[in-house]
């Protein structure tokens, strides 16, 4: 029996705003335990919420990347529920009035359209430590700094049929929240969090009559995992003749599977009613347009112009695209040098490794793309060779000196005079009878190793080609 | 779930019928451990108040917008200015436990 899986997503992302929801405690990540609460966010009695505009805004900004409708009256709901990580007993929500509604993305290759049914305002709750304290046993410990900071909650329709699809979703997702800037999405800080709801039904029929809730998804990786765990372990009871409830159940990184939360923990009953502490929420046609003009080229039209206006293959154009900051650089060096394909060489290879070796992000990496643009167009103009090239963007790296100054101080401008080149030549055939023979002998794969001696012995400063050409006339 | 205080969909604030309060129901969401005593006199005091509530149908028209009249909008809301938290003795202080800069509650996970 064939089966096909149905996956819907529940993303949580933490807007970047200074102060939270509510009240103006300081939105901040990492501080000291209970270092940003006052009475809002803990809930104290008398105490009233003030909605932070600037959270709004965002929210209508991450809408509008998503193709969402954003819904010029909506308005807060309490969402009831007792946990000590929320210390007013509820949450305050949206529920059916959101922010925004009926958006999608198209992510993957082939492209996918994951419609989203919606993005809603909601505050985040307080964290709570289980472990680690000498009555652990018996006693769990809070921070609430984090209680009551603003969060952007997107739901998917259940359009997503793989776990590579998920994949795909998500990282599109993180890229676009980025592009507009609304969010870090960073999973290890909490600020990108992610739940996934699953079933199989047979292929193209109705939508299975239970879903499966899979939470502790603490990164991209690690949804793909546990859905495809979780669709291999529901694959078998249906074929098996058994039935699925519909549960909540936790992955468990470490031992690669999910299992059942215990129904205690979920025996929940929100009991939504609108919240009598906040008038409705409107937002204006104009306000709308005004954020709408803000939003810049986002990832999918980037990636595709660059293709075209610098006619790069499809594959670069989106890696560059793959992050705002990335894009930007490459576009700055690819303008100032007049050489996108070089400025995409440069990028992908020698930057990328850069990055990837000393865990920066771009914004960290000490070249700047004015810096790495003249690089390139010293090699353009016979200033120096690709060789030396690399030695000074190694220099440049450590964070020394600018590009002519390296030039000029390690002496690696190229040679322009033949007669330097043929000297290095003589020497090469000399010191290496033997592939010289062999190029003499028809062998010509060799000329490359001479070429490459040739180099050596000019310290990178010939001309590969004119070495090349030097080499071939010298040994005919 | 049976009988809901409230039914959850669009309309959320639809009071079932008041002999529908199932107070132990509710009294287990609430984390509240009540008597027999007080279930017996709880149960009809929780009724009263949703019939009281109940009388908001007979006045809501279903085509009036929610407070249209006074909605928030964007511009008054508050800028993204933070403020002077409580100090963390003081956060703590109205707390019944705490520990290390902490609140500190009975476990709430099984182990
Ligand atoms: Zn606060």
């Amino acid at each position: 029996m064939e089966l096909e899986p149905v996956i819907g997503l529940e993303i949580h992302v933490q807007l970047k705003t200074r102060t939270k929801l509510f009240c103006r405690c300081e939105a901040a990540f990492g501080d000291p335990p209970n270092t940003h609460t006052c009475p809002v966010c803990l809930g104290l009695p008398g105490a009233l919420p003030v909605l932070n505009t600037k959270a709004v805004e965002l929210g209508v900004r991450a809408a509008l990347a998503i193709n969402c409708t954003v819904n010029r009256a909506s308005q807060f709901a309490r969402k009831n529920y007792f946990y000590p990580d929320l210390p007013k007993g509820y949450q305050i929500s949206q529920y059916d009035r959101p922010l925004a509604s009926n958006g999608h993305l198209d992510a993957g290759e082939p492209a996918v359209r994951v419609r989203l049914t919606r993005l809603h305002l909601e505050e985040d709750a307080g964290k709570s430590m289980h472990e680690g304290f000498p009555d652990s046993d018996v006693r769990s410990y809070l921070d609430l700094n984090r209680c009551g900071v603003p969060l952007a909650e997107i739901v998917s329709e259940p359009d997503i049929r793989t776990p590579g699809q998920a994949h795909d979703f998500l990282t599109h997702l993180k890229t676009t929240l980025q592009y507009v800037d609304v969010s870090d999405c960073n999973m290890e800080e909490g600020s990108l969090r992610c739940d996934a709801n699953v079933s199989l039904r047979l292929p193209g029929g109705p939508l299975p009559g239970y879903k499966v809730e899979v939470k502790n998804l603490n990164s991209f990786r690690n949804v793909q995992r546990a859905l495809e765990y979780e669709i291999e372990r529901q694959g078998k009871i249906l074929r098996d003749g058994g039935e699925i409830t519909r549960e909540t159940r936790l992955y468990d990184a470490d031992r690669g599977l999910t299992s059942s939360m215990r129904s205690k923990e979920e025996a929940h009953d929100y009991r939504y009613f609108p919240e009598p502490d906040l008038l409705p929420l409107e937002v204006t046609e104009e306000q709308i347009e005004s954020i709408r003009a803000t939003i810049p080229e986002l990832f999918a039209e980037k990636s595709k112009r660059f293709a075209d206006r610098y006619q790069l293959p499809g594959y670069d154009a989106a890696i560059l695209a793959s992050s705002k900051a990335l894009a930007d650089y490459f576009e700055e060096c690819a303008v100032q040098s007049g050489n996108p394909k070089a400025s995409s060489n440069w990028i992908m290879t020698e930057m990328m490794r850069e990055l990837k070796n000393r865990t920066i992000d771009v914004p960290a990496f000490p070249i700047s793309p004015a810096s790495l643009a003249l690089l390139i167009r010293r090699i353009d103009d016979g200033t120096i060779t690709g060789k030396a090239a690399k030695e000074v963007f190694a220099i440049l790296c450590e964070g020394g000196g600018d590009v002519d100054g390296i030039i000029k101080e390690k002496g690696l401008l190229q040679i322009q005079d033949d007669s330097a080149i043929e000297a290095a030549v003589a020497q090469v055939i000399q010191a290496n009878p033997k592939p010289a023979e062999q190029y003499r002998n028809g062998k010509t794969a060799t000329l490359g190793f001479l070429v490459g001696q040739v180099m050596k012995a000019t310290g990178g400063r010939a001309n590969p080609q004119k070495a090349g050409e030097l080499l071939k006339r010298a040994l005919s | 779930m049976n009988a809901l205080l409230f039914a959850t969909g669009s309309n959320i604030l639809r009071p079932l019928r008041s002999d529908a309060v199932d107070i132990d129901y509710v009294a287990r969401l609430a984390h509240l451990a009540l008597s027999a005593d007080e279930k017996a006199r709880l149960g009809p005091q929780m009724a009263h108040i949703l019939d009281w509530v109940r009388q908001m149908d007979e006045v809501t028209a279903a085509d009036v917008p929610a407070a249209s009249s006074a909605a928030m909008h964007l511009q008054f809301g508050r800028p993204d200015e933070p403020a002077p938290s409580l100090a963390t003795e003081d956060a703590l202080g109205n707390a019944p436990d705490g520990k290390a800069g902490l609140f500190r509650v009975p476990l709430i996970i099984e182990r």
